[in-house]
């Protein structure tokens, strides 16, 4: 019986860090990259984090390039990945997640018209933390 | 038996409680917003092993500034790629990280241009200096070589050694290699900007001119993650050297305008409508020599000078 607890808090424990590792397979990497279209695919943002944090990436944006941001997450209800694009002087541009409608977008298009320093922070709603990936994929205008 | 069982339980739950480190460190001696800004960059300063990567991560990828070429309706020239036969000149850790990062710029022009047979050369060069850097594991040339043969899977091609590079990259800074990582995409750098200004030299296409000069933002980062291992001979070489170049850049003006972008969603897809721009001015004699001083950088680069 002390065994069977044993193995069972053992479960417990691995249970969240083998979750955490499907979303940085092969499998999960092409599934998202799929989403990318006729976008060509450019970085892998990958993200994994406990709790409520934060990560942010930064990227130069070129004028007459589009942009594609693809949010790649596991799925879960409550937990779903946020991302947030921001300026040079980072101000926001926009949120995968509307609060108002509660509607998450898994993709942002950004056709950009002034080159510089942009910024993506990730985030995952609720207190949970999460793992996902974020593609970026570019075409020209 | 159950005795050896129980034993086991504490190193289980360390490498349980080792294997969940958190990923979100952010304690940089210096705040990255400033670093990356285009106004704000010193070379002298110190920056954290975090801010280089992060920098490192922002460098745009050779592939745009290649379907800018290609876009532009210039044709696809070899002639300006490093021969692969240049491979056996490389003989130090940083100059063969350096070819790597030019033979990678020359592999973005190729793929964009859809050359398979080029490609597989370039990539099997590739292969032998990640090999010579221990970083070979990256690329898996036996798949690489049938998705070059298959005209359908060129896309796939484009795919795989975008994210061979990218896995390498993160590779080398985990294993805190980041040293390596600069000068793989310093080099990426330079051999994209060669061939854009050797393209727009023939074409006065305005939209090559105009990304010439939008490469001065960054070349400020480029600068900034060079500076960083300029107690090390080779580094402060380069940074010299390219450095020479900046001051060709320092009379190139971009001037950044703000208005607030409007939001819309299309086929369920938010999409950003932009309406700020950034205009550039350089001349024809800037560009000259711009170009000038970048072929000689490039040049003792891939002489192994």
């Amino acid at each position: 019986m002390k065994i069977l607890k044993i193995i069972l808090f053992l479960m417990l424990l691995t249970t969240p860090k083998i979750s955490f590792g499907q979303c940085s397979s092969d499998e999960f990497l092409d599934n998202c990259a799929a989403k990318l279209e006729t976008f060509t695919f450019i970085k892998a943002f990958n993200t994994e984090m406990k709790k409520t944090q934060k990560v942010e990436y930064s990227y130069i944006f070129s004028k007459g390039s589009s942009y594609m941001i693809v949010a790649c997450d596991q799925d879960i209800p409550g937990a779903k990945m946020i991302i947030n694009l921001y300026d040079r002087n980072k101000k926001l541009i926009v949120s995968s997640y509307n609060k108002k409608s509660k509607k998450h977008y898994p993709d942002l298009l950004y056709p950009c018209s002034a080159t510089g320093v942009y910024y993506l922070e990730v985030t995952f709603e609720g207190s949970k933390g999460g793992c996902g990936v974020s593609l970026l994929g570019f075409k020209k205008n | 038996m159950m005795m050896k069982k129980i034993q086991l339980f504490p190193i289980f739950l360390l490498l349980v409680l080792t294997g969940c480190k958190n990923t979100n460190n952010k304690s940089d001696e210096v705040n990255i917003n400033d670093i990356l800004n285009e106004e704000s960059t010193e070379p002298e300063l110190v920056i954290s092993e975090e801010s280089i990567n992060e920098i490192i991560q922002s460098i745009p990828s050779p592939l745009e500034m290649a379907s800018l070429i290609k876009e532009s309706g210039a044709s696809f020239n070899e002639d300006f790629l490093n021969s692969t036969d240049n491979q056996d000149l490389y003989r130090t850790d940083f100059e063969k990280a350096m070819a790597m990062g030019i033979y990678a710029g020359d592999l973005g022009y190729i793929n964009i241009y859809e050359k398979s047979y080029v490609a597989l050369k370039y990539l099997k060069t590739i292969k032998k200096l990640a090999d010579d850097l221990n970083v070979g594991q990256f690329f898996d040339f036996e798949t690489i070589k049938r998705m070059a043969s298959n005209a359908d899977k060129i896309d796939s091609l484009l795919y795989l050694s975008t994210l061979n590079f990218e896995r390498m990259d993160h590779y080398l800074r985990s294993q805190k290699r980041s040293n390596l990582s600069v000068l793989l995409v310093t080099a990426t750098w330079i051999e994209s900007l060669y061939i854009v200004t050797k393209v727009g030299n023939l074409t006065s296409s305005e939209p090559i001119i105009e990304r010439i000069a939008e490469q001065k933002i960054i070349l400020n980062q480029i600068l900034l993650m060079v500076s960083t291992y300029s107690d090390n001979q080779f580094f402060q070489n380069l940074h010299e050297e390219i450095s020479l170049l900046k001051k060709e850049f320092e009379s190139v003006s971009i001037d950044y305008v703000y208005r607030e972008p409007e939001i819309v969603e299309e086929d369920g897809r938010l999409v950003i409508i932009d309406n700020s721009t950034t205009e550039v001015n350089i001349t024809q004699e800037q560009i000259n020599a711009i170009s000038n001083v970048l072929s000689e950088i490039r040049l003792k680069i891939i002489e192994s000078d």
